[in-house]
């Protein structure tokens, strides 16, 4: 492919109406995160009856000026190792014996951005592949702090993968509709129930109910389970209106709290929510008033 | 001792590569569930290998493969929420950055296993603790686990299957189990039992100071 062409598809992407939101989106994140460097570069994506994008890519403008000039298109160091594999990609472990490699890396230090930094592999459900790079100028700061950094990398990649779907597809859904059991964590989170006592109604453990926020958080693209929550209050995907909810108030039965978690600890916990029910809470009925019955829903189980 | 092999490696360890599908291969047909002259290499081989998979071996003193797992992301196309979507198709798919699905479990003499208990032990316990230590890696929260009834029937047999996330799922007559495994101490712990001594971290086989501090880099041609 001639460089003139991924270039031009860089600026088709650049004059449409959505891609300023995503570059802003990416300085928000280079600037919050003290980032010297972030890149995206995608492969096949899905863009609905218009045919796929063969690539697409965001980058410094200094690096593209360089890589023109050079008539090149290897627009992130790791393009070449990175894109292959699933694993995240720490810069640190790359082989400087390798002449192209070294040739890159050289790049990234000359036009500072530092020769630190992570590249994360990204698959799509259309078959999509892309790379998102960032370089990291304090290498201290990135090893302590490395595993949350690293998450939240995870995380923010995928959202600005999803964005990027989204703007190709043109399409302004959000994602799948949130299943039962995911609504069912969200109130229940909403409700400032820990983790223990989420699993507990749903008849689950923690582990459990931690897996189905996250499912929950991913679905909805949000940074994090509370934005998640957030997210589905706004939208209406879960009701949190406990004032006009007039009847069926809680009581010592009906509550999970701290109390009936600990007593409940030495037993088996049987008894659980109905999902569905949790998830389509009508008006009219707090989650609060739902009373723990043997019953177990046998659709998810 | 476990080693990783990426996907879009194996045609650098031809030998590895091999020994692993000859291993699914040996399993399938142990298993009996398909029709005899069914099973073979293309039916192995499946699609999701062409994926650029993590493959995670476990490989014996004399560096042959014994045990084979396949990681993808959930983010992508995956056994549970693309080839089983046909046969439940209400089913929500399963999808996080922070979420990995492991897959064709395979394990030396799966069936007969009798005479080689503490192998299969000690495999599926290096198994477990790399898995762990892949997924804390990648700053993963879960991992979830996609096997057939063998695979689940040693991991149950040793109290690690997992939490089951849905009921077997059954495809061209064979049943196949969804577990669900969370990152961090309580998986280490799950698994670490089944090991005599501390556990050796993985070897990286892309990663060529990996492979330089274990010796391996002048193995890689026989690999």
């Amino acid at each position: 492919m001639y460089c003139e062409d991924i270039f031009d598809l860089i600026d088709r992407l650049a004059r449409a109406d959505k891609r300023p939101g995503l570059d802003r989106f990416l300085d928000e994140f280079q600037r919050a995160k003290g980032l010297a460097h972030v890149a995206y570069v995608a492969f096949n994506l899905p863009t609905g009856a218009a045919g796929r994008l063969p690539l697409s890519a965001v980058c410094a403008p200094s690096w593209r000026k360089l890589l023109v000039q050079s008539r090149r298109v290897d627009v992130a160091p790791l393009l070449r190792a990175g894109l292959g594999g699933i694993a995240p990609k720490s810069w640190g472990v790359l082989d400087r014996d390798d002449p192209v490699v070294r040739k890159l890396l050289g790049e990234t230090l000359e036009l500072e951005f530092g020769g630190n930094g992570v590249s994360i592999p990204l698959r799509g459900r259309d078959g999509e592949y892309a790379l998102f790079s960032v370089c990291v100028e304090d290498a201290g700061s990135w090893g302590m702090a490395r595993h949350s950094l690293m998450r939240r990398l995870m995380v923010a990649s995928a959202i600005f993968h999803a964005k990027v779907r989204r703007a190709c597809l043109a399409r302004e859904s959000r994602g799948d509709r949130l299943t039962d059991r995911e609504l069912a964590c969200l109130r229940l989170r909403a409700l400032r129930k820990t983790d223990d006592e989420i699993g507990l109604a749903l008849g689950a453990s923690s582990s459990a109910a931690r897996f189905w926020l996250e499912t929950a958080r991913a679905r909805l693209d949000a940074a994090t389970v509370d934005k998640a929550v957030e997210i589905a209050v706004a939208t209406g995907s879960i009701r949190l209106d406990h004032a006009a909810f007039g009847r069926n108030r809680p009581n010592a039965d009906n509550v999970i709290d701290s109390k009936s978690l600990e007593r409940a600890l030495g037993e088996k916990p049987v008894p659980t929510f109905s999902q569905r029910a949790l998830g389509a809470e009508p008006p009219g009925r707090p989650l609060e008033s739902i009373r723990v019955t043997p019953a177990i829903d046998r659709r998810e189980q | 001792m476990i080693a990783l092999l990426p996907g879009e490696s194996r045609a650098l360890f031809p030998r590895l590569t091999d020994e692993m599908y000859g291993l699914r291969l040996s399993a399938a047909r142990a298993r009996l569930d398909r029709p005899l002259g069914a099973v073979n290499r293309l039916t192995v081989v499946d699609y999701f290998d062409s994926l650029d998979p993590l493959y995670v071996l476990a490989l014996n003193d004399a560096e042959r493969v014994v045990g084979a797992l396949r990681l993808l992301p959930t983010t992508g196309v995956t056994m549970l929420n693309d080839a089983f979507a046909a046969s439940s198709p209400q089913r929500p798919r399963i999808e996080s950055p922070l979420i990995w699905e492991a897959s064709r479990l395979t394990l030396e003499a799966t069936e007969n296993s009798q005479a080689q208990e503490k192998i299969i032990d000690r495999t599926i316990g290096e198994f477990g603790v790399a898995l762990n230590e892949i997924a804390q890696a990648a700053a993963l929260t879960h991992v979830v686990g996609v096997f057939d009834s063998g695979a689940h029937r040693l991991l149950s047999s040793r109290g690690c299957a997992g939490e089951t996330l849905t009921p077997p799922i059954s495809l061209d007559g064979a049943q196949t189990f969804v577990a669900l495994y969370e990152v961090g101490p309580a998986m280490d712990a799950l698994f670490i039992r089944f090991l005599g001594q501390a556990a050796r971290p993985p070897v990286n086989l892309a990663n060529p100071e990996s492979t330089r501090v274990r010796g391996w880099r002048a193995l890689k041609g026989r690999l």
